[in-house]
């Protein structure tokens, strides 16, 4: 008997951003996405209908990662946002707001789609030119002789984020460890290719946040059966190490079917091998064995009464056990281990972070490895401060290759947008024949650029506070809600940069306001720039943005394959 | 869009916004504080020493839970909102780092969430409110500070020497007698239980205790008995309920130990340990008279237990029946379910050493010393005797307290009030410091809170007067630390309603000048107040630990702001066609 399933056909939408459902859409996500950025950004509570755990968090790689969006284009949308953050760490809800506004601005104002493009196209290489010139007057130079800087990239990565629920002082604390431990993983050594080393970040739930610490090397959970007198006993290092990719649980670790003969005991063979291993281990006087994944309890005895250190499953550190001992991991416990594949490590302690009780190995040669032990009150938050702290060392590492920070707290975007507006409206002329449109068309659709940027900067207020823009610098001021509108009140912009002077002159930002080429900021200034933000991530993040807006307003048709 | 709940729709996810705009006319009503005030009120009746019980009913299976404390609450609710999700998470937390003081941090955050609720209402900014209760915790600090700056005499407990004991702390602390006469009496009460189980613990030691390790502690239920026959015995104690009780004497003398971690069963392997599904045993020969793996390997432990003249078997899992019927024939005690802190204590004091399977036995995991003694028949039917008995170990510091109830549902609260109090008393020794309880911190807090209202207005950066909000906020929070203590007052049976609570607080608070309470709050040193109490004979005095206190106020508040500062609830993975989520608030992404 045979049976027949009905096909349904595809079903294609037409021109899908002029359907209704779909703008809905992407206002919500433009929605969503805007009210996370910043240090006042409102939080977002992430969970699945099913159960599971709740996640509190405003970083872009935990909730785009989360809330997998239902609508096709924003799902191109996210993974390319996604894609960028995986590479740069840093500014994926910029790139994922100016995306969304570019194509909010086109598709409200109802103007050709493909002028927008190439409009938005060469706004972005003028960008691209001014960024990266000499004279740009939205960036800094990252003094790598001191920390100031490096301290103040660090500092803005941290306060961003405030569902880590930090306070002030411990903001400044855990900027501080991040740039220590940053710092511990250069290489002193002036060989021909230097390799940054990594910082293993260690979470402690239930401590405060002022016993959070570094530590060169690695720290490991104490094992169960392990006492300080253990360790005491063990006189004074460096210790030989072996280290172990295989399970060394005993169980037959083959696939698929297979038949036993009665009679024979596998188990007690494979333990017997295993034995072999141990015995072999302690003949060459190994004083610490390492497993990444489970050791036969049989086996552990054997080696601690024998006065070796055994510790399992160590997971995913067992990549940074390579690097600080140089052991070769052995992948099977049928072979002996050879002799070049022992690793070293320089001292073995107990380290207490706060209550937590940790095994400290530190390495024979500076391998420029160290973990950062991160201690909160809550999960959630300790959760969203891990992220946030692996997403700062990126930014700083990528600071080490390309010394240049952006000015952060919006500034950079209304300088930038300042500037575009200038250049557009100075040569509209000559840069819509170009483009092969009209004057008008042009300065339409550079105005929907510049006001994207504008709105960037606009999210990072969430509280009804009036954001203005000076006509000098072009910089980012801020007046609260609940204070009154006095520009007298104003002390400096939103990165620290511009103080307040006599003669200057603001504007609501988004209003029309006479054109001005934003000027650089006086000389005496540029080191008093507290809110950085980083350079390459931001870059490509706009990047990122006006290609990804481009793509998502060309597309013509939306195809569904229903079956 | 104001004050309203903006609602979004998508096909697969769905998001639920709840969008606050405090600045417009319309005041902005927060889903999340309402979720957050509305759940901790349930926790109000835990609070103070008298504790009232509650019964929760689960309306669909008909199951039900006698609870008596906020995190034993949480834990048998079912908390779908993800507010209530991140409340028990903090609770939870807190629970397992402190046992006690869960009740102040529910309140707590309920109450400072109401007084965001209100500020949010009268239009103040989301930044101002965080800024504002940071500021007014930062009494918080000042707890501290007051420690820091003290001289620090070591903390003890005194006069272990003297025969007479007297340590006066937490509200639930009273004297008792060493004796034992006296300690049969007084072990009623689980806070004396702590108390005796600390004196055991240490006795014999040394004349003055700086630390209680609560690991040489461990807690036996006993159904049946009164609550009167609760007490503290040295050693382990076990509750035998079947044929073993009518033989135990046949365990006399010193035996030997051995400590099993996991289980004491044939299939049992450690963790970590799968054999592939597909593995077959095959046979060419057929073997009628074979005796079963189980039976083998039973045989063997059996010998084994026997070669090394084992008497009692500790294991930390379960143990298979059958071998423990047999181990019995042998007069061998095999006791289930121990916990690891109790095992590490007989590892440490027998010389024993832990291991997993029984086949690594050998001479040297044997430790010795070891005693088994009845101790007391309780409710014995005629089929099913029941028998405690204790073991004990010569230099083992281990002290069990038994906790009898006949009434078989309270013995968990029981239980965890009896650890609380443990806790709080090692948490006590570990601080060096005690607060005055029963609200008198929450006033000297408020009544400073009131001096900054009055004191000065406080200037910004740029020399204005701040605006009117700090005043608000700090009334959010001082109404908050009010509710707390008059809730207690009205708990603790002193006022029959929580307004007149108020208003004689109020009265106080404006009697009591700041000076003369104001080494309240710096912290009391427990020697001192310990020896000046007893010269006094003064007795009842209520006093709370201040780390556990200090904790429990920045989890909630830590909770509020996580709250406040959320807008948005996203659930993920919904079948837009369950009827659960087919009402009109919510939309799809």
């Amino acid at each position: 008997m045979s049976r027949v399933c009905k096909r349904s056909g595809p079903a294609c939408t037409d021109r899908p951003l002029s359907d209704r459902a779909v703008r809905a859409k992407f206002d919500a996500w433009r929605h969503v996405v805007a009210s996370c950025l910043g240090p006042r950004a409102r939080l977002k509570q992430v969970r699945n209908g099913v159960g599971g755990r709740v996640s509190t968090t405003s970083t872009c790689s935990v909730l785009l990662a989360a809330v997998p969006p239902s609508e096709p284009l924003l799902k191109l949308l996210t993974a390319c946002v996604l894609q960028h953050v995986q590479r740069f760490g840093d500014a994926g809800l910029f790139a994922a707001v100016l995306g969304l506004s570019l194509v909010d601005q086109v598709t409200r104002r109802g103007s050709d789609s493909s002028t927008a493009v190439r409009v938005h196209q060469r706004l972005l290489e003028l960008c691209d030119l001014y960024l990266t010139s000499a004279d740009c007057c939205a960036k800094v130079e990252v003094d790598l002789g001191s920390c100031r800087s490096l301290l103040a990239l660090a500092h803005s990565g941290v306060s961003s984020k405030p569902a880590c629920g930090l306070d002030p002082a411990e903001t400044q604390q855990v900027s501080a460890l991040l740039l220590k431990a940053f710092l511990q993983t250069i290489p002193c050594g002036s060989t021909d290719t230097v390799r940054l080393g990594e910082t293993v970040v260690v979470g402690v739930e239930g401590e405060a946040v002022e016993n959070s610490a570094v530590f060169p090397g690695l720290l490991l959970d104490v094992p169960e059966m392990l006492h300080s007198g253990d360790l005491e006993r063990l006189g004074p290092g460096p210790y030989k190490l072996a280290l172990f990719s295989a399970s060394l649980s005993g169980d037959l670790s083959e696939r698929g079917n297979m038949e036993i003969h009665t009679g024979t005991d596998p188990e007690a063979a494979l333990l017997e091998k295993l034995l072999k291993v141990g015995e072999q281990v302690v003949r060459d006087c190994a004083t610490l064995f390492l497993c990444q994944k489970v050791i036969h309890p049989v086996l552990q005895q054997y080696l601690r009464e024998r006065g070796v250190v055994v510790v399992e499953r160590l997971g995913i550190a067992i990549l940074t056990i390579f690097t600080i001992s140089g052991a070769q991991a052995a992948a099977t416990s049928h072979t002996p281990v050879p002799a070049e594949a022992f690793g070293w490590v320089e001292a073995l302690s107990i380290q207490l972070c706060g209550t937590r009780k940790m095994l400290h190995l530190q390495p024979t040669a500076n391998p420029a490895v160290c973990t950062l032990v991160l201690c909160h009150r809550n999960e959630s938050m300790l959760d969203e401060l891990k992220v946030t702290c692996k997403r700062v060392q990126h930014v700083l590492q990528l600071a080490l290759k390309d010394p240049v920070a952006l000015l952060g707290g919006g500034c950079m975007e209304t300088h930038l947008s300042a500037y575009i507006r200038h250049l557009s409206r100075r040569d509209a002329a000559e840069m819509a024949s170009d483009l092969d449109c009209s004057p008008q068309e042009f300065l339409l659709a550079a105005d929907g650029f510049c006001r994207s940027l504008e709105a960037a900067a606009q999210a990072l207020e969430h509280d009804g506070g009036l954001v203005l823009m000076d006509l000098n610098y072009g910089h980012c001021w801020v007046c609260p809600a609940d204070e009154e509108l006095d520009t007298s009140t104003l002390l400096s912009c939103s990165c620290g940069l511009i103080n307040s002077s006599a003669g200057m002159e603001w504007t609501t930002l988004g209003s029309t306001h006479p054109d001005f080429c934003p000027r650089p900021p006086p000389g005496d200034s540029t080191a008093r720039a507290c809110v950085l933000d980083s350079f390459p991530a931001k870059r490509n993040a706009l990047n990122v943005a006006v290609e990804i807006a481009s793509l998502i307003l060309d597309v013509k048709y939306v195809i569904r394959d229903l079956n | 869009e104001f004050g309203l709940q903006i609602f979004l729709r998508s096909l697969s996810h769905l998001l639920q916004m709840s969008r606050v705009v405090p600045s417009s006319s319309s005041r902005g009503q927060h889903v999340g504080l309402q979720q957050l005030a509305a759940l901790t009120t349930a926790a109000h009746a835990f609070l103070g020493p008298s504790k009232r019980y509650k019964f929760i009913v689960d309306d669909g299976g008909g199951d039900s839970a006698l609870v008596c404390s906020g995190f034993r609450l949480l834990e048998n609710l079912d908390l779908t909102c993800s507010v209530g999700q991140l409340l028990n998470e903090a609770v939870q937390a807190h629970q397992r780092a402190f046992r006690s003081g869960t009740g102040s941090l529910l309140f707590l955050a309920g109450a400072w969430g109401k007084a965001a609720l209100e500020c949010l209402r009268q239009g103040i900014a989301v930044p101002h409110i965080l800024a504002g209760m940071e500021r007014a915790l930062s009494l918080e600090d000042l707890l501290k500070a007051g420690q820091r700056d003290s001289p620090q005499p070591r903390p003890r407990l005194l006069s272990a020497t003297s025969r007479k004991i007297k340590l006066t702390h937490s509200r639930h602390f009273g004297s008792v007698e060493t004796q034992n006469s006296a300690l049969q009496q007084k072990c009623l009460q689980d806070a004396d239980l702590s108390y005796v189980a600390t004196l055991s613990a240490m006795s014999g030691k040394c004349d003055t205790f700086h630390s209680f390790d609560i690991d040489k502690v461990a807690t036996c239920v006993l159904p049946g008995p009164s609550e009167e026959h609760s007490c503290a015995l040295p050693g382990y104690v076990v509750h035998l309920t079947d044929e073993r009780a009518f033989l135990i004497e046949r365990l006399a003398g010193r035996l030997q130990i051995v400590l099993l971690n996991g289980d004491l069963s044939e299939s049992y392997r450690h963790v970590g340990f799968c054999n592939p599904p597909g593995l077959r045993y095959v046979s060419d020969a057929l073997d009628v008279h074979r005796v079963g793996g189980e039976e083998e390997w039973m045989d063997g432990v059996l010998g084994t237990l026997a070669k090394l003249g084992v008497g009692v078997v500790f294991v930390t899992g379960a143990a298979c029946r059958k071998l423990t019927d047999r181990c019995w024939r042998c007069d061998i005690l095999v006791v289930e379910r121990v916990r690891p802190a109790v095992l590490r204590d007989f590892a440490g004091a027998t010389g024993a050493v832990p291991v997993a399977y029984a086949s690594q036995l050998s001479e040297r995991c044997v430790g010795s010393g070891v005693r088994v003694r009845p101790w007391r028949r309780c409710g014995a039917s005629p089929r099913a005797e029941s028998l405690a008995v204790t073991v004990t170990a010569e230099r083992a510091a281990l002290v069990t307290v038994v906790i009898a109830s006949p009434v078989r549902s309270k013995l968990q609260a029981l239980e965890d009030r009896f650890w609380g109090c443990a806790h709080r008393l090692h948490h006590a020794l570990e601080d060096g410091k005690l607060l005055p309880g029963g609200g008198v911190v929450e006033l000297q807090c408020v009544r400073q809170l009131r001096e900054r209202m009055k004191g000065p207005a406080e200037q910004t950066k740029c020399g204005r007067p701040k605006g009117p909000y700090v005043a608000i906020v700090l009334q959010g929070m001082i109404n908050g630390l009010m509710d707390y203590v008059s809730t207690v007052m009205c708990n603790s049976g002193l006022f029959s309603s929580k307004a007149d609570a108020w208003a004689a607080i109020n009265n106080q608070l404006k009697e009591t000048d700041v000076t003369s309470v104001g080494a309240g709050v710096a912290g009391l040193d427990l020697s001192d107040q310990v020896e000046r109490e007893s010269a006094a004979g003064e007795t009842g005095r209520a006093f709370d630990n201040t780390s556990v206190k200090v904790e429990a106020w920045r989890r909630a508040l830590d909770l509020v702001f996580l709250v406040l500062q959320t807008d948005a609830e996203i659930i993920t993975g919904i079948d837009i066609e369950d009827r659960k989520w087919q009402h009109d608030g919510l939309m799809f992404l």
